[in-house]
């Protein structure tokens, strides 16, 4: 069992222009965890991984694996296998080989690693492939050769750089589930770099998002979810995007306001909500948090409707400069033009300071 | 093309005519009627063109053997590994190869004699050797760069040291390239004039252009002579010939593996 932890890793890359790829980031990756590491591109993700794999060497902090410092130990001594997101298979070897390839340099014998070669073949569905080359597979089937090359090292940890990236949108789906039950099944830590946030919902135990090198929170998918640690991590998880509000928290009555120009909007109850009177703050909320009702005390004019089958959303100006996305049951057909009265839930609402962008979670 | 084509076409012609009617040559009547083939028969007879072209080839392919050996780990290294210096080599090499041959040719022809080297095969695969290696080495540094660096590091994540990556992976995956590479340095050595002019003066060590211009060299240009000229330049320009023809594929691929990853 393998536990990876990094305490303050910053790397730079360049020579006079430096660009600093990952900045001062402390993680703990628990054993048998499914972390992902999820981010836009460019925000240091693929260059953590490729650190934990000894491919790139830190410029500061520690990497550990299972309480060993592993800074300059090289990749071929780390166990740590890597799926890459074009796969890298070896265009000159047939199936069997590559997958066999790392028990090869282990000086594993030749009849043990043809049996484990099969066996892994088997598991993955490549039974009838193990003789043709990487040319001859589709993309799906190549990436089940890149997992087999992995799986049949028998690691404790996996690290995978956006290993569905090159698939399509069904395959994709499918990989994912496979990924899944994998993981399930080796009882591994997997390490899983992308930048898609439905993968990194639905993959994993534990997410760290990152953007600019910097990790901005790291924590299971629900509460990512519910209650992400700043604006930039609200505004990445959830489809559509969350809905920012800039303004003033005003009382009126029992119910807090959120005042901007030419707007003011409901929040409900005062003593519901983490803000007080007379503060500036960006008012979170997600599309699909709204209450649509007839109580409702805020109205939106529909502009735009997206129909999604399970979902619908509906989007209009809440004042001249402020749009606003709302979901809304598909039955009711919206069109545009069509008004709506909704209300807001206070539990659903995140508050995020202007100057920081950072949660606020009580009242100050 | 037929600029290209032509004088190579007119030796050709050329040589299969008889050897009396040399000089009628008229291009409405290019075509030869018969192929004679006198002017081989005579120029293979009365000189050493079998010796000299046999070792023309041994010097080519011991220059090729030896540009491929240094040539391909040191264009790996540059195109791969990080080092100091890396830059800075890597156009001294290039630069040593846009120095004309015959600035070089008088101080190395010193140097050679004053070795003893002179006269011997050892001396001219050295001396082609240093600016093969430097063409090859830029063609294939072009080469690696197009093979993805992800299936080198797919081969340290493997488990493989820099020599096995290098021996399992980078080796087979270069087989176009090093073809490619080591069909120019042969061709480039096989054609090289100046210093195998300058340092072989043996008859028995002569390469097959300079034996062909010792040969000939202050013969009348008889029409029997010009003939077997013609014969003997086709005779030594066969090798190369075929190699090129073999090989074309693999130097168009080498030169547009290079235009794209550029």
């Amino acid at each position: 069992m393998s536990t990876i932890s990094l305490s303050h890793i910053t790397k730079s890359f360049g020579g006079r222009r430096k660009v600093i790829a990952v900045d001062d980031v402390t993680l703990e990756i628990p054993s048998d965890h499914f972390v992902v590491l999820l981010g836009p591109s460019g925000c240091g993700k693929s260059t953590t991984l490729r650190m934990i794999a000894g491919l790139e060497k830190p410029d500061r902090g520690e990497i550990r694996i299972n309480d060993k410092v592993v800074n300059d130990v090289p990749p071929q001594r780390r166990n740590l296998p890597f799926v890459f997101q074009n796969y890298a298979l070896y265009p000159h070897m047939s199936v069997a080989k590559n997958i066999g390839f790392p028990l090869k340099m282990q000086g594993v014998s030749r009849t043990e690693t043809e049996r484990r070669v099969v066996d892994v073949g088997q598991t993955l569905g490549l039974g009838k492939l193990l003789e043709r080359y990487p040319a001859q597979l589709s993309g799906g089937e190549r990436q089940r050769v890149a997992l087999g090359r992995a799986i049949i090292r028998d690691p404790d940890a996996f690290l995978l750089d956006e290993p569905l990236s090159n698939l399509d949108a069904q395959l994709r789906g499918d990989m994912r589930l496979e990924l899944a039950q994998l993981q399930k099944r080796l009882r591994a830590t997997f390490i899983f770099v992308t930048h898609d946030q439905v993968e990194a919902m639905t993959l994993a135990d534990k997410i760290a998002i990152m953007k600019n090198g910097v990790l901005h929170q790291y924590a299971n998918p629900d509460e990512i979810y519910h209650q992400p640690a700043d604006r930039f991590v609200a505004g990445f998880i959830g489809s559509p995007m969350m809905n920012f509000i800039e303004g003033n928290i005003k009382q009126e009555g029992a119910n807090a306001v959120l005042t901007s120009s030419g707007l003011s909007l409901v929040l409900g109850p005062i003593g519901d909500i983490p803000v007080s009177q007379g503060q500036n703050v960006v008012l979170g909320i997600r599309p699909e948090h709204f209450v649509i009702s007839q109580d409702g005390s805020n109205e939106l004019t529909v502009e735009i409707v997206e129909t999604l089958g399970s979902q619908t959303f509906v989007y209009g100006n809440l004042a001249a400069s402020q749009r606003l996305g709302i979901g809304v049951d598909p039955e009711l057909s919206p069109v545009a033009g069509d008004c709506f009265k909704f209300g807001i839930n206070p539990q659903s609402l995140h508050f995020f300071s202007i100057e920081t962008g950072k949660r606020i979670t009580i009242h100050p | 093309m037929l600029l290209v084509i032509f004088p190579f076409l007119w030796i050709v012609l050329s040589s299969l005519r008889g050897v009396d009617d040399f000089f009628s040559f008229e291009l409405s009547n290019a075509l030869p009627k018969t192929f004679d083939l006198t002017s081989y028969k005579l120029a293979l007879g009365r000189s050493d063109l079998v010796r000299w072209t046999a070792n023309s080839l041994f010097i080519a392919t011991a220059t090729t053997l030896l540009s491929l050996t240094v040539a391909a780990p040191a264009a790996f290294a540059i195109a791969r590994l990080r080092f100091k210096g890396r830059a800075a080599g890597a156009t001294i090499l290039i630069s040593s190869y846009a120095i004309p041959s015959i600035m070089l040719a008088i101080p190395v022809f010193v140097l050679l004699t004053t070795l003893r080297l002179s006269n011997s095969y050892f001396a001219l695969i050295i001396l082609h050797a240093t600016f093969t290696i430097p063409f090859t080495t830029w063609v294939l540094q072009d080469f690696y760069h197009s093979i993805p660096a992800d299936l080198e590091e797919a081969g340290y994540i493997d488990g493989a040291s820099l020599r096995q990556v290098l021996w399992r992976i980078i080796l087979p995956l270069s087989v176009p390239g090093l073809l490619a590479a080591g069909a120019y340095s042969f061709i480039l050595s096989w054609t090289e004039f100046l210093f195998a002019f300058l340092l072989v003066q043996s008859n028995d060590a002569m390469t097959a252009p300079v034996g062909v211009h010792a040969f000939f060299t202050g013969r009348n240009a008889t029409e029997s002579v010009m003939a077997q000229l013609m014969a003997a330049s086709v005779f030594v320009s066969l090798p190369s010939v075929i190699i090129f023809a073999y090989f074309q594929r693999y130097l168009v691929s080498g030169f547009l593996t290079g235009a794209v990853k550029g």
